[in-house]
């Protein structure tokens, strides 16, 4: 089964397209970020519509908490800080590093092949552990 | 799962019954109706409108109908895949041919022939299953998996996806 390829868009080297490669006006988010969205989005909806929310809505919604890691809305903003300390990393991957949790650099490059070369093996081994410490 | 907060525009169309007080209400409503729970292969699923910008630009008479038109700048959260993305996703059913994964609203399919080196489909328990000793890994419905999509079919309201769980660090999830 072949869907072909699509020239533009490859997430190992960071090209996301016109529409998502403008970091002006698209924000990766992290899945912590994510649940805390649909939990402030269904909050406002009364009761009687809660089952208004469409297959697209609660099959995320249903992924974001199976796969979120770090449970508050506190740890979360915790999570964004310390990956905002490494300004070389693009947007995308701090998401992916959040999302993924790696053990270590030889897997964090392994699934996110855009940060070889970026960090040294020493910081980047540094932040997954700081990231591990946050997970509940 | 790659999710966004993506800026977009939307052209949304008033009829003049309801250019009153609550005209603005209104305006939002229709647009949070006509793109939430959409899928579209250039933003990918749309899941909520987050913002919308204010204030509201002023809207345009239609020669004709009476329609106003209002075109609006908001603020989406959106779940997009991309090509060579790595991602986590639950097994949604199993064939000799391969699996379906499901990553939130999209499904992955990877082929037989990208399950684990080690696995092999097998028949009375309708399942892969890894071949070497001790290993309990398997691949049935419920299970993790952490994937790479390495095809992806884009359309106008659609998005299909290929994917592999043949390589470093992916597979089971342990």
């Amino acid at each position: 089964m072949d869907l072909g390829v699509d020239q533009e868009e490859n997430a190992e080297n960071l090209k996301f397209g016109e529409l998502f490669g403008d970091n002006e006006h698209c924000q990766p988010l992290l899945i912590c970020e994510v649940a805390e969205l649909l939990r402030q989005k269904r909050a406002e909806l009364p009761a009687e519509l809660q089952s208004s929310l469409g297959p697209i809505f609660v099959k995320s919604e249903a992924y974001v908490e199976r796969f979120n890691q770090f449970r508050s809305a506190e740890v979360a903003k915790v999570v964004r800080v310390r990956l905002e300390r490494h300004p070389e990393l693009h947007p995308f991957e701090r998401a992916q590093l959040a999302n993924l949790l790696p053990e270590t650099p030889a897997e964090a490059k392994a699934i996110i092949p855009s940060l070889k070369g970026k960090l040294d093996d020493d910081v980047l081994g540094q932040l997954l552990r700081d990231l591990a410490a946050l997970v509940e | 799962m790659a999710f966004f907060i993506l800026e977009l525009t939307k052209s949304v169309t008033v009829h003049p019954r309801h250019f009153h007080a609550k005209l603005p209400d209104h305006v939002i409503n229709r647009l949070l109706t006509l793109t939430e729970g959409t899928t579209s292969g250039l933003y990918g699923y749309l899941l909520a409108v987050v913002e919308v910008e204010r204030p509201l630009p002023p809207g345009r008479i239609l020669p004709g109908t009476g329609h106003a038109i209002f075109r609006l700048r908001y603020k989406a959260l959106v779940y997009r895949p991309f090509l060579g993305e790595v991602l986590d996703g639950v097994i949604a059913s199993v064939t000799r041919h391969g699996v379906f994964v499901a990553v939130g609203p999209l499904s992955v399919f990877v082929s037989a022939r990208n399950v684990p080196s080690d696995m092999e489909f097998d028949d009375s328990e309708q399942c892969f299953a890894s071949v070497v000793q001790g290993s309990e890994d398997r691949l049935e419905v419920g299970t993790m998996v952490r994937l790479r999509i390495v095809g992806m079919r884009r359309d106008a309201t659609e998005i299909a996806a290929v994917g592999t769980l043949r390589a470093d660090y992916l597979g089971v999830l342990g």
